[in-house]
């Protein structure tokens, strides 16, 4: 990663067009970059709902699929396809789903009597829209992580609770969410990077738009690079969202104690 | 309470528990559902709204996919790079995964973390540079350019999941190999591998996946030649309007060998994405 880091840096300093060595010059423009800062804002609230609603909705499915029920073990092995899934083809998928005419979303709502908006095309949606695709891809991931967990706290402590007195809330409250802990730390963890790295799905679904309504970091950093062809720029935003990613990282990886060897 | 209320609170339990779980899967199947039936319309059917849930099934698109000579080059040139990917991945990672999880040397958490943070670099900026090395070395559009940055990128996966299968392998019977002479090479082959080989297949389908499943690199590394799967599958996306059927059942061509091969692994699927965090 550091050799990486420093053939950004000295990439980041040449300036493609001129030939030139310009110094910290496009940092400078970066710091200044309203776009940019836009886009990681955009990023960091991605990551931040997507990552709190696909915790919450996991324990919740989670809690489900880790009793005992017929066909159980099928419906969890049949979960994980969405995680698995290629993110191009989920985010194909679910632009045909969003079609506003064709998709069958907007024909569900409409069912219902409810309005059917363009989700794609709006830019007020389109950020919840691209949060439920994340949602949906990636809640199996941690439902599967919790379920794990769950079945592993031993019922003893369930039943001694209950013998004191303690009702299913308090349960869940007291044995199962401090059980879970450093499960739910490795979790955020590992989506919360993942998140922050997202591309593919977003690109095929929106590029970016309408306009630079969905535009994330990491698309910006792409554009940049690819399309208006300024490699030194877009270096010089790689290797910040390089490091505020790895800033993160590094605050969840201590907090989750993965690092710790037995 | 009495044992016959209590069985029937037993029955009630499961029944909600059987519904509410179905449901929900039900509900995040549904987008898969509908990508595989869109495949299997004609591409009047593919458009109805209200969509028929009942319809005469036709193969037409999957015909006209797999008959197409250049997306079934891509196809194979998804597999190809994955299985490199794989391959030497697997090669690099397991001695060093065998290294963190029985030796303890001066930086070895140092080291680990340095490979977790691969984990978290966005995927821009590790292609950035590869590209302009390629890029001056004139090696774009070759398969290793391809190869190169997904080993990489994957390699720390790979080290870290193998160490974590290393670890549940008893030291007892390294030791027992080692007291009747073998040295420590002798003792990594012979012992801790297949030990460990559960550990293997599931670090190699893990590694498999995310190698097939990539994107980027594909899309700014690989030219008519060598591209991949993933990129080709956009190409159906063009001005004149989506061809969804064409498009759904490249779209399940791709998805399938995944599938195929999570539904394998499913034990380690959890696992391996959590970089053998999580059991």
């Amino acid at each position: 990663m550091f050799l990486f880091a420093a053939s950004l840096q000295r990439w980041s300093l040449i300036h493609p067009t001129e030939g030139g060595w310009i110094g910290w010059g496009n940092y400078a423009t970066l710091a200044t970059d309203l776009r940019f800062r836009s886009a990681l804002w955009r990023t960091a609230q991605f990551t931040a709902v997507g990552v709190a609603v696909q915790v919450l909705l996991g324990m919740a499915v989670a809690l489900i699929l880790a009793g005992r029920f017929p066909g159980a073990w099928l419906a969890r092995g049949l979960f994980l396809l969405p995680m698995i899934m290629t993110p191009i083809v989920v985010g194909l998928t679910w632009r045909m789903l969003y079609d506003p005419i064709f998709g069958q979303i907007n024909w569900l709502l409409g069912l219902a009597g409810l309005p059917q908006p363009s989700w794609l095309s709006d830019a007020a949606l389109v950020m919840p829209a691209l949060i439920i695709v994340d949602v949906w891809q990636w809640t199996p991931f941690l439902a599967l992580i919790f379920v794990a967990g769950l079945q592993s706290v031993p019922p003893s402590q369930y039943e001694a609770a209950a013998l004191d007195g303690a009702g299913p809330v308090a349960r869940f409250v007291f044995i199962t969410l401090p059980a879970l802990r450093p499960l739910i730390l490795i979790a955020v963890l590992f989506r919360t990077m993942d998140s922050l790295r997202w591309f593919d799905t977003i690109f095929v679904m929106t590029n970016g738009g309408p306009g630079t309504a969905s535009e994330t970091a990491n698309l910006y950093a792409y554009i940049t690079s690819f399309n208006n062809a300024n490699l030194g720029y877009g270096a010089a935003q790689a290797v910040v969202i390089l490091v505020l990613v790895i800033a993160v990282s590094l605050v969840l990886v201590r907090l989750s104690g993965i690092e710790r060897d037995p | 309470m009495s044992p016959r209320l209590a069985l029937l609170r037993r029955i009630l339990g499961a029944g909600l528990r059987f519904a509410a779980g179905w449901t929900i899967v039900a509900a995040f199947l549904f987008p898969i559902w509908w990508l595989i039936t869109t495949s299997l319309k004609t591409r009047v059917d593919a458009f109805k709204i209200p969509p028929d849930l009942i319809f005469r099934p036709t193969f037409e698109s999957y015909a006209a996919i797999l008959s197409d000579h250049d997306f079934m080059g891509f196809y194979l040139n998804s597999l190809i790079v994955a299985s490199a990917t794989t391959l030497i991945a697997l090669l690099l990672g397991t001695p060093a995964a065998y290294a963190l999880a029985r030796y303890r040397f001066r930086g070895r958490r140092d080291l680990a973390f340095w490979l977790l943070s691969t984990r978290m670099a966005p995927p821009i900026a590790i292609i950035l540079p590869f590209y302009l090395m390629f890029m001056h070395a004139g090696m774009l559009d070759t398969r290793m350019a391809l190869i190169i940055p997904n080993v990489v990128a994957n390699t720390g996966l790979v080290v870290w999941l193998l160490r974590s299968f290393f670890r549940e392998v008893p030291r007892s019977i390294e030791e027992a190999a080692l007291i009747d002479g073998c040295g420590p090479w002798r003792a990594f082959f012979l012992v801790a591998l297949p030990a460990a080989s559960n550990g293997l297949v599931a670090a190699g389908i893990i590694c498999f996946v995310f190698a097939w499943n990539e994107y980027l690199f594909s899309l700014l590394i690989t030219g008519q030649a060598t591209r991949t799967a993933t990129v080709a599958i956009t190409n159906f996306v063009t001005f004149q309007g989506i061809n969804w059927g064409r498009l759904a059942a490249a779209s399940v061509l791709v998805m399938l060998p995944v599938f195929v091969l999570a539904m394998i692994a499913q034990r380690w699927i959890v696992r391996g994405f959590t970089m053998g965090a999580v059991k």
